[in-house]
């Protein structure tokens, strides 16, 4: 790019304004930034809103195919997660004790797995104490019919709403708008989602898979305020959602939030976030409700300290986020009127029997392994059809649904993975993500051994009566030189049969030796033994 | 009225039942032995040269604006420099906490038109919206990250105060600039139930192909004053 390039940004004139910005979008469409749908004012197909939000339907390996072939998205993604995956490196580096913080991180949340029931007897007893009100619920469904209730009993049919992984999890907003309630996305990513008619594809960033230009494009169509011209700068973007959702803020009456963490012995809650709308949410509304899962809980005040240190590192790889809201319960003249907090089960407690994936609860949704991750980084998150993608979405998903039947596509996400180990490098958490997913691998074979059959199965069970017997296994392996003769240089590329054949469409087999192991031995062993 | 109290049966019910087939009671035995706590607890003394050389950075980082002074050599620090910062920024109508220091509010209304917000004399949203700053106290930084805590009590203010207005400026006391967060936590854990709002830069966003922009919702213009030998207040 020339120096005299000036940001469309900084023209005042609007014809010559838009003639800079035809110029850029020009000069991207020639070097392949974006592609000429975006160049032509749209952006690349939403995936549309599922059924159910930890299940889409395709099955892993068919939605990785699809997705590798969008090149818009394998370029947004590659970029974004580069970026961030280099900055959490530094900003964890900084730190001295930062092995000593994911220690302590994962000693502290298993304690609090062991004493959930009276941890969170403890919250709601201090959640009472400050004039807030508590309610429990075992599934997705209820909870949002609860908070329905919650609102309509105050006449209120329009929400501002945090971004909430828990509320993507039970389809939240989705479930309140058959009630007649609209819950309008406040964070910017999650406003790029709503107004797509899309579904997130990271747990943090999740419209990481738009690029500045389809943004543009969005809001100009969709955003009722946005100006005649408009750049696709970041900061010109970022404003015209400031204004649009200032004058929501002022006047709505209801809102909603998630949380980071609950903390139990004084009956707080915590919000991390970056761009204000949490403290708005949590602020200006009369009527607050929240809901957060039964995992999300410290014991006490003095664990911020374990938190707040790895979360802002890891998941937006900056020293600290730039505003965290602690409240409790309700107070006179300053936040919300009245607030509602809602346990959600949803799953939880069956993860929490699983003593291997128990540590899955240990998660703080930072999305560092989702970063980190070889597989997302190609795929991006809609491969994995589940509102949690990547590494810990691999983990949850298929517990949280908690049926192993082969048939069911959640149940691919575990095989999702190269086994790399990169995300459990960076789990602040030192939550062991492979582990979990080899067991889950386990829990899935297990389930329908015995009444799933496919070219795998039956290839194993006919291996068995040959491995177990020394003789069989001799004259089966001085056989196997015959695969020589589909060899070439040395490496069998392409195995002919169709049940076999998609092992090689990945896999090269050494060709095997003219003699077996056996035989050479024989031969050798007669020679001497040294 | 809402009763969800069948739900709450079955989910401690439930939690309590697997926990115990994985022979664990709640607070007893191994489950009652607190977590260990590995992490650096303290670090270098709180408002030293070397740590508010750090809180500078951070927060310089952050793009705010970031100003040393000491009472040791002028008592009326404080008062000028607030003075002198609404002026240089052109503030026309600024908010202030009832309980903030009254040479301070002194200080603000002989440079702009201001406005008290305390019981009784509650600022509007919309006449919040509308007021260009807010000047408040705090309870402590954070050097390592650039965080300033701010409680709502009467020196401090309502949240909607600190959150309304395009510019936050904010009385920062050396001594209770601390070096690791673990000490500024310490502060908070003597009054766990307060709200408690921490600021670590103006309102930013990376949504947007993770190129970071400012001023989203909140402040976008923050304004930290850091003042040597003030009296600490024990709260």
């Amino acid at each position: 790019m020339s120096q005299e390039q000036i940001s469309p940004m900084h023209i005042q004139d609007p014809v010559e304004k838009q003639k800079r910005i035809d110029e850029i979008m020009e000069q991207k469409l020639k070097d392949g930034i974006i592609t000429p749908e975006v160049a032509a004012g749209s952006w690349a197909p939403s995936m549309p809103v599922p059924e159910n939000p930890l299940e889409w339907g395709e099955p892993f390996p068919k939605a990785a195919k699809r997705m590798i072939k969008n090149k818009q998205v394998r370029e947004n993604v590659e970029r974004a997660t580069n970026t961030i995956v280099t900055k959490r490196n530094m900003r964890a580096a900084e730190l001295p004790d930062w092995q000593e913080l994911r220690m302590s991180g994962e000693a502290m949340k298993r304690y609090v797995g062991d004493n959930l029931p009276d941890l969170l007897v403890q919250m709601e007893e201090n959640v009472k104490k400050r004039g807030g009100h508590v309610h429990w619920a075992r599934d997705g469904k209820e909870a949002c019919k609860i908070a329905a209730e919650i609102y309509k009993s105050h006449n209120i049919d329009e929400i501002v709403k945090v971004k909430s992984m828990v509320s993507q999890e039970i389809g939240f907003n989705e479930n309140l708008e058959k009630e007649g309630i609209k819950a309008w996305e406040t964070d910017l990513a999650e406003l790029i989602v709503q107004l797509a008619d899309d579904m997130p594809s990271h747990i943090v960033v999740p419209a990481l898979h738009r690029n500045r230009t389809e943004v543009r494009n969005l809001f100009s169509q969709r955003v009722p305020s946005a100006p005649e011209v408009l750049s696709d700068e970041p900061e010109e973007l970022a404003g015209v959602a400031r204004r649009h959702l200032r004058e929501k803020f002022l006047n709505c009456k209801g809102a909603f939030s998630g949380a980071n963490m609950m903390i139990a012995d004084s009956g707080s809650l915590i919000i991390f976030e970056s761009e204000g709308n949490g403290r708005m949410c949590t602020t200006v509304p009369e009527v607050l409700v929240s809901i957060v899962g039964i995992e999300k809980i410290v014991p006490t005040m003095e664990d911020v300290s374990i938190v707040g240190q790895l979360l802002g590192r890891s998941a937006t790889g900056e020293r600290m986020n730039p505003y965290t809201s602690v409240w409790s319960g309700v107070e006179e003249d300053d936040g919300p009127k009245e607030f509602h907090l809602i346990l959600l089960d949803n799953g939880r407690s069956n993860i929490l029997n699983d003593t291997i994936a128990r540590q899955a609860l240990h998660c703080i949704r930072c999305g560092a392994c989702i970063n980190a991750c070889p597989v997302y980084h190609v795929v991006g998150g809609h491969a994995y059809g589940s509102v949690y993608p990547g590494p810990i979405g691999s983990c949850i998903t298929p517990h949280l649904v908690n049926d192993f039947d082969h048939d069911r596509p959640v149940n691919t996400m575990p095989y999702a993975c190269s086994l790399c180990q990169a995300c459990y490098e960076a789990c602040p958490m030192h939550i062991n993500l492979p582990e979990i997913l080899v067991d889950l691998r386990h829990k899935i074979t297990e389930h329908n051994r015995g009444h799933h059959t496919d070219a795998y199965s039956l290839g194993m069970k006919y291996t068995v009566p040959i491995m177990s017997s020394g003789s069989k296994l001799n004259f089966f392996g001085s056989k196997a030189k015959m695969l020589r003769m589909l060899a070439k240089d040395g490496r069998v590329k392409k195995l002919p049969f169709n049940a076999v054949s998609g092992w090689t469409d990945q896999r090269d087999i050494p060709a095997p030796p003219k003699k077996n192991f056996r035989a050479w031995y024989k031969e050798h062993k007669q020679g001497g033994q040294n | 009225m809402i009763d969800t109290s069948a739900a709450r049966n079955e989910i401690l019910t439930k939690l309590r039942g697997v926990l115990a087939d994985q022979g664990i009671t709640p607070g007893e035995g191994k489950a009652a032995l607190k977590p260990e706590r590995t992490y650096r607890q303290s670090g270098e003394p709180a408002g030293s040269p070397q740590v508010l050389e750090m809180f500078k950075d951070c927060l310089e980082d952050y793009d705010a604006l970031y100003v040393e002074v000491d009472l040791a050599e002028d008592p009326q620090a404080i008062e000028k420099t607030l003075n002198k910062m609404l002026q240089d920024d052109a503030i026309q109508t600024a908010v202030v906490p009832h309980g903030l220091q009254d040479s301070w509010k002194e200080a603000v209304s002989s440079a702009c038109t201001m406005t008290v917000d305390g019981p009784g004399q509650r600022v509007s949203n919309q006449d919040l919206n509308a007021t260009n700053a807010v000047v408040t106290s705090s309870l402590a930084g954070i050097a390592l990250t650039g965080a300033i805590i701010l409680n709502n009590q009467p020196d401090q203010g309502r949240k909607t105060c600190t959150l309304l207005p395009d510019y936050h400026y904010i009385v920062v006391n050396a001594q209770r600039v601390f070096h690791t967060v673990p000490e500024a936590v310490a502060l908070m854990c003597k009054h766990p139930e307060r709200t408690y709002t921490w600021s670590a830069g103006p309102s930013a966003t990376a949504d947007i192909e993770m190129v970071r922009v400012r001023g989203v919702h909140g402040p976008r213009f923050l304004r930290v004053i850091v003042v040597k030998n003030a009296p600490v207040q024990e709260d």
